[in-house]
């Protein structure tokens, strides 16, 4: 029988996934001391070449991209019913169907999505940084309709290929679609009023949690310990190009890096949604 | 009479309805039989099974999507029913691939999820997760005129040698580029997929070896190469992990072949975890640095 035991942490990169993989983590430790960020293995992503490998019994480096999309349903399907315990599975991916026909996140093994959001101005500088690539080829990257991870043919990467669109084409695929529940965050309330935001999160999925429980996963998980962290041991999920992940986190950090031309090319391309999640006023100036 | 073919490869003698042209002809009382026929819908008694495949106790039935099903019993028979009206290409990459490996579990056999490359007199195994370049470093050996034993999967024998496979290796069009190998006539491993066969004749070496060195290979997000020797419990589990296709050997109800081979392997092999910068993929300076390093050719 189908349990519905999958929440899936949705987010177009840069947008405060991994910062609430290591709350959650910290929130499900039973330990004194704040969780490695090299160990959130249990917010695994959901694009992982070594899982799908393992349940298909195929070496996903012999399939087509469209092959191995109608397989990645069924692999979710097969992790949830081995698992007697909630999985969590990071996202990337925008929401889609597959050539099947069918939601690639299946939608009754899904308990629900966490989908994070956050202002693309602030987005672009950070993916920016992020990728070791200049601002004006990330503008590009966010108004890319096509824009996919992991997706040239004539190499093997090491995830397998992860459509995500434009900024607003991954927003709007997740947060439309009506076949999974959806709790939408913001990242800039993430930072303004933790405690509410966190708290509203773990009672979407479930979880029985008190409030001391969550402001102690809090405190594990602040951002400071996480760059203590990382200057010491390093972090993987880097890009090697990159100089760290945890950089600033800062909301509005765009001011300091953005030219005109540039804001505008963004509100103008993202006008709809950007207004929808209050990063510009009816006037379509910048609110954050 | 129905014509038949007659090969060798991971040191077992084949008898195959169809031509297997990736494999070296060769003759002796067949250990194996590959056949073209009707495979069972489902296993009885499935003691595991994936997404694309059942295991049972000395049974195994694995489907690949358009292209065929295949029912791998007792070490010793494989049915192929294709979902096409031909045996090609694509029919034999799962063969020689997953069906393979369930083949080798069977008897009882370790297959290494790996690359092998014969250095001095023994063979040293190229393994990792997919996409960490081990078919890619073993055809930069070749490249220096080192002989590959075998691509993808690597299978050590009960004498704890690793057995030649066959004389191709499945190479992506990046690692073509950086090698300079330019053959235009290099078949693609399918159709809509720029992975190649690449056919490594006069590097490939057609006799066992004994087995010096797993090297695991892994990535990380910062420049410079390391390495580090395992030992001890940490040892055996990344060798056990690293078996192609570790899952099906539970299903196969193996698992004690399994640890009996892995036991006394181990005390005679090096284990090596070795970890190269993500990007870029810089095969010059990974080869020195595992043949210095780890003293490979010594």
């Amino acid at each position: 029988m189908d349990k519905k035991n999958i929440i899936w942490l949705a987010s177009y990169p840069k947008s405060g996934n991994t910062w609430f993989r290591v709350f959650l983590t910290n929130l499900l430790s039973d330990s004194d001391i704040p969780a490695n960020i090299n160990d959130l293995t249990d917010t695994s992503i959901s694009s992982s070449r070594k899982i799908f490998d393992e349940y298909t019994g195929l070496s996903s480096s012999d399939l087509t991209f469209t092959e191995i999309d109608s397989l990645r349903p069924e692999v979710y399907r097969m992790q949830s019913v081995e698992s007697k315990e909630l999985l969590f599975k990071k996202v990337h991916d925008k929401y889609y169907l597959t050539e099947r026909g069918e939601a690639l996140f299946p939608t009754e093994i899904t308990r629900g999505t966490i989908y994070f959001i956050r202002n693309p101005l602030d987005v672009l500088v950070s993916f920016a940084y992020h990728s070791a690539k200049p601002v004006e080829k990330m503008v590009k990257t966010l108004n890319n309709s096509d824009f996919a991870f992991c997706s040239q043919n004539d190499k093997l990467q090491n995830q397998l290929r992860q459509i995500l669109g434009s900024w607003s084409d991954h927003v709007t695929s997740w947060t439309k679609q009506k076949n999974i529940p959806i709790h939408i965050i913001r990242y800039e309330d993430m930072i303004n009023d933790t405690f509410e935001c966190f708290k509203n999160a773990v009672k979407f999925i479930g979880l029985e949690k008190s409030d001391l429980e969550i402001n102690d996963a809090i405190k594990k998980s602040d951002f400071s310990v996480l760059e203590n962290q990382e200057k010491e041991a390093g972090f993987k999920e880097k890009m090697i190009k990159s100089k760290s992940f945890f950089r600033k986190g800062k909301i509005g950090d765009w001011r300091n890096y953005l030219d005109q031309k540039t804001i505008e090319e963004i509100i103008s391309n993202h006008n709809s949604v950007m207004k929808k999640y209050r990063y510009i006023d009816t006037n379509n100036k910048p609110v954050l | 009479m129905i014509k038949t073919f007659t090969y060798k490869a991971f040191g077992l003698n084949i008898k195959s309805d169809f031509e297997i042209p990736e494999l070296l002809v060769s003759d002796g009382v067949p250990d194996i039989e590959i056949k073209i026929g009707k495979t069972p819908q489902k296993l009885d008694k499935v003691i595991n099974k994936g997404v694309m495949y059942q295991a049972a106790k000395n049974e195994f039935l694995l489907e690949v999507n358009n292209i065929a099903k295949y029912f791998v019993a007792n070490g010793n028979k494989i049915n192929v029913e294709p979902f096409k009206k031909e045996i090609d290409k694509e029919v034999r990459l799962f063969l020689l691939g997953s069906a393979f490996g369930a083949l080798f579990i069977q008897r009882g056999l370790l297959p290494i999820h790996g690359s092998a490359v014969k250095f001095g007199k023994s063979a040293t195994i190229f393994t990792g997760v997919s996409g960490v370049g081990k078919s890619s470093i073993a055809a930069y050996f070749v490249s220096q005129a080192f002989q590959v034993l075998a691509d993808d999967i690597s299978v050590v024998n009960h004498n704890l040698e690793v057995v030649p496979g066959f004389p191709k290796m499945k190479l992506w069009n990046d690692i073509l580029q950086k090698l300079k190998i330019e053959d235009q006539s290099l078949e693609q491993i399918r159709p809509d997929m720029m992975k190649f066969q690449l056919p490594v004749n006069e590097n490939y070496f057609n006799k066992p070896l004994p087995l010096k060195n797993i090297i695991i290979i892994n990535t990380k997000n910062s420049p410079g190469f390391e390495f580090e020797e395992l030992t001890g419990i940490k040892k055996f589990n990344a060798v056990k992990i690293n078996t192609y296709r570790h899952r099906f050997v539970q299903g196969l109800d193996k698992q004690q072949d399994h640890f009996q081979v892995l036991n006394k392997l181990l005390p005679e092999t090096r284990v090596y975890k070795v970890a190269r910068p993500q990007s870029p993929l810089l095969l010059n300076e990974f080869g020195d640095f595992l043949l210095k390093k780890l003293n490979l050719d010594g």
